[in-house]
């Protein structure tokens, strides 16, 4: 006897989708961008099958709006880019964020060189972006359906920081929609209801409400915003660690870098090396007390990224004192520029390891 | 003999009017406000009704109207819009813009909304000047019109030409209606209110976009007494923005 | 004699003038005096028609306008003339309403002021 399975062979992209439709996404408006673009495409395909709406938007700044406008309307929206496609985002993401509307992003990056332009935003204003760093395709399907409920949850955008190994390559993933929990009924949003009943629904970063009615105002309601940022860092910082538990060595890396160094790990740790990894999956909240948890007892913590040293700011700045930090990355692009270049493979990793220990 | 009875014919402004603006004396901007809200009163559409509103010194209208609003980005609210008319097609979904909103910053929003016929209706205040940043060339500033930008008077030599957007925006097949008015006379005001009319009503019919731009008075920007408002609009304005429903010259 | 007439939120003026000038038979003038925002304001003089140009182009939403319907047994008010001649006595009715001001001089009564209302 079979039964029925969710589990399908599908390319990153299309795993992600599938997950967003799942998770109820009907809204989706995107610009083409390479590793991006596989996204809008399936998404483009599969969400008017859906009863959805897949908007190929005349630029990266009309994308974010749309989905802006659809999330203030009460739709389960998404949007997504890459580096140059989410610098022009900035402006619109700030005002998603200090609008207090749910967005997902799906930042399908190149690179690991935008984990500035993530964590800490080019909008204006006090805000921050929660941020899921997958390090491989099942997580990334797994994080997409978080995501959904977490930006509903906390009313704010928030990230997939993807890459181009996870955006293409195929893996067997179960898509099944996952139950996170209920959620508050999305009674701010828009829907023309309450007008000309005295109490008409506003949505404005300036919070001043209507004359009838004011609101907190920019004050007030900034502030009442930064508070819940602080709130969500204290609960949404997740993180992974492997054989780390009496590691001499900790290698601190995230999304698919943090794959490259599992393997080698297992083989310094064949040869004897006391080695172990610990992966920030939130890049936004930094895992900071799971971080200083793993370093106790480390002697030596290596930072290894594709960039030339980013993440490194937030492990120096939350390893303090108890360990020496050193970074063993770097940039390494390949030579179309549209992915990593050869420092990410298994034997530089090994070498800067063994290079750091020494 | 027998006192007539006073009968109202005009109210001062609808109850969807929640209190007072803190605009210049002899703004148009307020008048076009009003005729806006009689007419979604009048269609009986409040109800449905979602506004997006840009960034000027009409931006504070979200206080003072009584209809639901998302205050946007300058120049997003076409694509905002879009967003929103797509996954709640059954609402009234329209903008309401400025000059420096709607034809500088947000020149290819608009246009690309229009193009792709989405079935909202966009309002744009023009009166030629940047007016809450205090008075500065637009891309609607006419030749000749001093602003803080253009001290001397818009010279094309140095500051280029002005952009009719709505001759643009007829120009583009997916849309339903192009109209210019001006609330700087009475009837004016009595004609531009009925283009209002005329662009929901074809929202309400599913027919695509629909631009009503309205030339509004703005003496504070254009350094004239506020009773000048309306000479100065139709000396200079009016000529370079012709009034009218537009012929639409998109269509296949 | 007035075919209509209006009421004046005089407080919420701003003395822009574009009522005066949109006045088709000329009817409206600004005062000498000034409300609480220091601005002078428009007053009504006999000969309004209730045609509404003031309400349509004023920005700031000061005026409402009525029109004289006649009452049963007369002629109407849209153009014939009243039995009585005009300036002899009878009164432009002042329309309801609080915080408001008609324009129009009854009875030899200079025009007429909100009362401040500190707003």
């Amino acid at each position: 006897m079979t039964t029925a399975t969710t589990r399908q062979l599908l390319d990153g992209c299309s795993a992600i989708t599938e997950s967003a439709i799942a998770a109820g996404c009907r809204f989706f408006a995107g610009y083409p961008i390479s590793p991006f673009t596989g996204l809008l495409e399936s998404m483009s395909r599969r969400l008017p099958e859906a009863g959805g709406h897949c908007l190929n938007a005349e630029s990266e700044i009309e994308a974010v709006n749309m989905a802006l406008g659809a999330a203030a309307a009460g739709a389960r929206a998404a949007t997504g880019s890459c580096g140059q496609g989410l610098a022009l985002m900035q402006e619109a993401i700030a005002e998603l964020a200090l609008n207090e509307l749910p967005l997902v992003i799906f930042n399908m990056a190149r690179n690991q060189q935008d984990y500035f332009q993530a964590t800490r935003g080019g909008g204006w204003g006090d805000y921050r972006t929660l941020t899921l760093a997958p390090k491989d395709v099942p997580e990334a399907v797994e994080h997409t359906q978080l995501l959904f409920h977490l930006a509903d949850r906390y009313r704010a955008p928030v990230m997939l920081y993807g890459d181009p190994f996870i955006a293409q390559t195929h893996v067997s993933v179960d898509v099944a929609a996952r139950d996170l929990g209920p959620l508050p009924a999305k009674d701010w949003a828009l829907d023309g209801s309450t007008g000309g009943t005295g109490r008409s629904r506003q949505i404005w970063t300036w919070a001043m409400g209507k004359a009838t009615e004011p609101g907190p105002g920019p004050d007030g309601h900034w502030r009442a915003v930064a508070a819940k940022f602080d709130g969500i860092a204290a609960m949404e910082a997740r993180s992974e660690t492997y054989r780390a538990d009496d590691a001499e060595t900790l290698v601190v890396a995230f999304g698919s870098a943090a794959l490259f160094v599992e393997h080698v790990v297992d083989e310094l740790r064949a040869d004897g090396h006391r080695v172990g990894l610990f992966r920030p999956v939130t890049l936004w909240p930094f895992p900071a007390d799971d971080l200083a948890a793993a370093t106790r007892n480390a002697r030596r913590v290596l930072v290894f990224e594709l960039n030339a040293g980013q993440m490194l700011d937030d492990v120096r700045q939350f390893t303090h004192d108890r360990a020496a930090v050193h970074f063993i990355g770097g940039v390494s692009i390949h030579a179309s520029g549209l992915s990593f270049g050869p420092l990410l493979d298994v034997a530089p990793i090994r070498e800067r390891i063994l290079e750091a220990a020494e | 003999m027998t006192e007539a009875a006073p009968r109202l014919v005009a109210r001062d402004r609808p109850e969807l009017i929640l209190g007072d603006h803190g605009l210049c004396p002899g703004c148009g901007e307020p008048v076009a406000l009003r005729i806006l809200l009689e007419v979604l009163e009048e269609l009986g559409i409040v109800e449905r009704s979602i506004g997006v509103v840009g960034h000027g010194c009409y931006g504070s209208f979200v206080q003072i109207m009584d209809v639901e609003v998302l205050q946007c980005l300058h120049g997003r609210a076409p694509s905002c819009a879009t967003g929103i008319k797509r996954v709640r097609p059954a609402a009234v979904v329209f903008t309401m813009q400025g000059d420096g909103d709607m034809v500088n910053e947000g020149l290819q929003e608009v246009l690309h909304t229009a193009a792709r016929g989405e079935n909202v209706t966009c309002i744009l205040l023009n009166n030629g000047v940047f007016g809450d940043t205090g008075g500065h060339q637009t891309a609607t500033t006419v030749v000749g019109q001093r602003t803080k930008t253009s001290l001397d008077g818009r010279d094309p030599e140095t500051h280029g030409y002005p952009i009719p957007v709505a001759e643009l925006v007829a120009s583009l097949a997916g849309v339903s209606y192009v109209a210019r008015g001006a609330v700087s006379t009475a009837g004016g005001v009595a004609r531009t209110k009925r283009m209002l009319r005329s662009a929901f009503e074809h929202q309400l019919a599913g027919d695509g976009f629909g631009l009503v731009e309205i030339l509004t008075m703005c003496p504070t920007g254009w350094f004239v007494p506020a009773g000048s408002g309306p000479e100065y609009l139709s000396g200079s304005l009016e000529a370079a923005y012709p009034l009218g429903e537009l012929p639409l010259r998109g269509q296949p | 004699m007035s075919r209509g007439t209006v009421s004046i939120d005089v407080e919420r003026c701003k003395g822009c003038d574009l009522c005066v000038q949109a006045c088709p038979p000329k009817v409206l003038e600004m005062s000498t005096e000034v409300n609480g925002m220091g601005y002078r304001f428009p007053v009504l003089h006999d000969g309004c028609t209730g045609c509404t140009a003031c309400q349509l182009v004023c920005p700031d939403y000061v005026f409402q306008v009525y029109r004289f319907d006649a009452a049963p047994g007369e002629e109407d008010a849209s153009g014939t003339p009243s039995a009585t001649p005009p300036g002899e006595g009878r009164p432009s009715a002042t329309p309801p309403g609080e915080g408001r001001s008609s324009g129009t001089a009854p009875g030899g009564r200079p025009p007429g002021r909100a009362p401040a209302s500190g707003g």
